[in-house]
Order: C-alpha cells, then structure tokens, then sequence
C-alpha cells in the first residue's frame, strides 16, 4: 500500500517514496500525445502527398527518394500518435476517451489554417466550437456522481 | 445501396475494434502493474489486439471503397454516429458506467462534427 503523505516517507528510510504524478494523471498526458501526434501526422501526410505529386508524381523511384521523406514523416508520427492512444485506453474508460478523439478535427482545422492556408469558414469555426463545449462538458461528466 | 452498407459496416467495425482495444488493454492491465500495465509483447500476443487490428484495417479499407463513391460531406457525419455506438456498447459488454453528463458531452460533440460536415 503506497502513502501519500510524505512526512511518513521520509521518516522510515526503507518505505520507498511515494510514486508522484505531475500535475494530472498520466493519462491525460498520453491523451495529449495521441491527438497531438494524429494530428500532426495527418498535417504531414498531407504535406507528403502534395509534395511528392509536385515532384515528378507517384512511382517506385520516387518511393525511396527525398521527396518522399515527408510522407513517411508523417505516418511514422501517426503510429506514434497510435502508441500513445493505446497507452491512454489502457488507463481510463473508452467511453469517455473516445469522443475526445474529435479534437484532432480543432488541431487540423487550426494547423490547416495557418499552415496550408486553407480557408475555414465561419460554419466550420461555429462547430469546432461546439465540439469545444462537448468535451468541456465531457470533463464535467467525470467530476459528477 | 453497396457503398451505403460499406459505409455503416465500416463505422460499427472502427466502433468495435475500440470497444477490443480497450477490453484487451484493460484485461492485460488487470494482471499486471507498471507504466503501461505490460509488456509489449504481451499486447502482440493479445487475441482482442489482434481483433482490433483487423477490424481497424478492414474499416478503413470500406471506408475508403465507400469514399470513392459518396460525398465526404455526406460520409463524414455519419462517423460520429461511432462515438453513440461506442458508449452504448461500452455501457452493454465492458459494464461502462454512462452518466447523463456523458450521454450530453457525446450528444454536443456529435452535433459538433454534424455542424462541421453539413459546411
């Protein structure tokens, strides 16, 4: 049985210190990871098709060349994004991890829009909004009952 | 009426294989302790892991038969309807508890995705 309170650890030698997690648990920080990470790594694959179409298109040549490395930038960071999610779902119930997946859309819409300069409209903006609202309200969800 | 019964297969099965996932993480947690509960190779090794696999990829290739096909404007909303599946089989076969607060948060991000789609 570990303890919490710190003054008993470091009155008894041999009780090892008790394990301290930073600020929330490390779950949410696997969660970040995995949404930040797919995120990014769809910015990436994005940027890795488009680039190889702009330099001299789709062939098995190409496949091993520099113009390439993007692409697989991108999936090697998506897969990344996956590790995490699956260190996430170990931890807490899929039923409230799952629907905070929808935040990757706010990340891409936000990087689509500075990065790629894509223009998101004012309906776009509205429901990125809304899924804001629903994952607040989702963080709520775990506080009552 | 193909792509239609590939587009609905497709998001019950990505709802399944998360539903897998996550009983198969739990399961391999149970037993064990530490950063990720186990080892990797214990994960690999897992039948509802490899279920998941399976049914992540076979989603995703009806997904992407069924994009050809359809508007993605039409497609994409209909892949929020995964996040009701999941609480509603979560709450069935994994003995999830869904309070009324989780029941909005899906119902508001649900809307959320609807509202980007229909733009």
């Amino acid at each position: 049985m570990e303890t919490t309170n710190e003054i008993a650890a470091t009155c008894t030698a041999d009780v090892p210190a008790p394990r301290t997690v930073p600020f929330f648990g490390l779950w949410v920080w696997t969660l970040l990871g995995s949404i930040l990470f797919g995120a990014s790594g769809h910015m990436l694959m994005k940027f890795g098709v488009v680039n190889i179409a702009t330099h001299g298109g789709w062939s098995i040549s190409h496949l091993f060349s520099t113009a390439s490395l993007p692409l697989l930038a991108g999936l090697s960071i998506y897969l990344l994004g996956t590790v995490f999610w699956m260190l996430t779902v170990s931890r807490k119930e899929i039923s409230y991890l799952y629907p905070l997946t929808s935040m990757t859309y706010v990340l891409v819409a936000v990087g689509g829009y500075f990065l790629f300069h894509e223009s998101v409209s004012l309906m776009h903006w509205l429901g990125l909004a809304v899924i804001v609202c629903g994952v607040t309200i989702m963080q709520v969800s775990s506080r009552v009952d | 009426v193909w792509t239609n019964t590939a587009l609905w297969i497709s998001i019950l099965l990505s709802s399944v294989a998360q539903l897998l996932l996550r009983k198969g993480l739990a399961q391999l947690r149970q037993s064990n302790e530490g950063m990720f509960g186990t080892s990797w190779t214990r994960v690999f090794l897992s039948l509802y892991i490899w279920g998941w696999g399976f049914c992540f990829v076979f989603a995703m290739a009806l997904w992407m038969y069924a994009l050809s096909a359809v508007r993605v404007s039409y497609a994409v909303p209909l892949l929020s309807v995964s996040y009701v599946l999941v609480a509603v089989l979560s709450a069935i076969f994994l003995n999830e508890r869904v309070n009324w607060a989780r029941w909005m948060a899906i119902a508001v991000i649900t809307a959320g995705v609807v509202l980007i789609a229909i733009d």
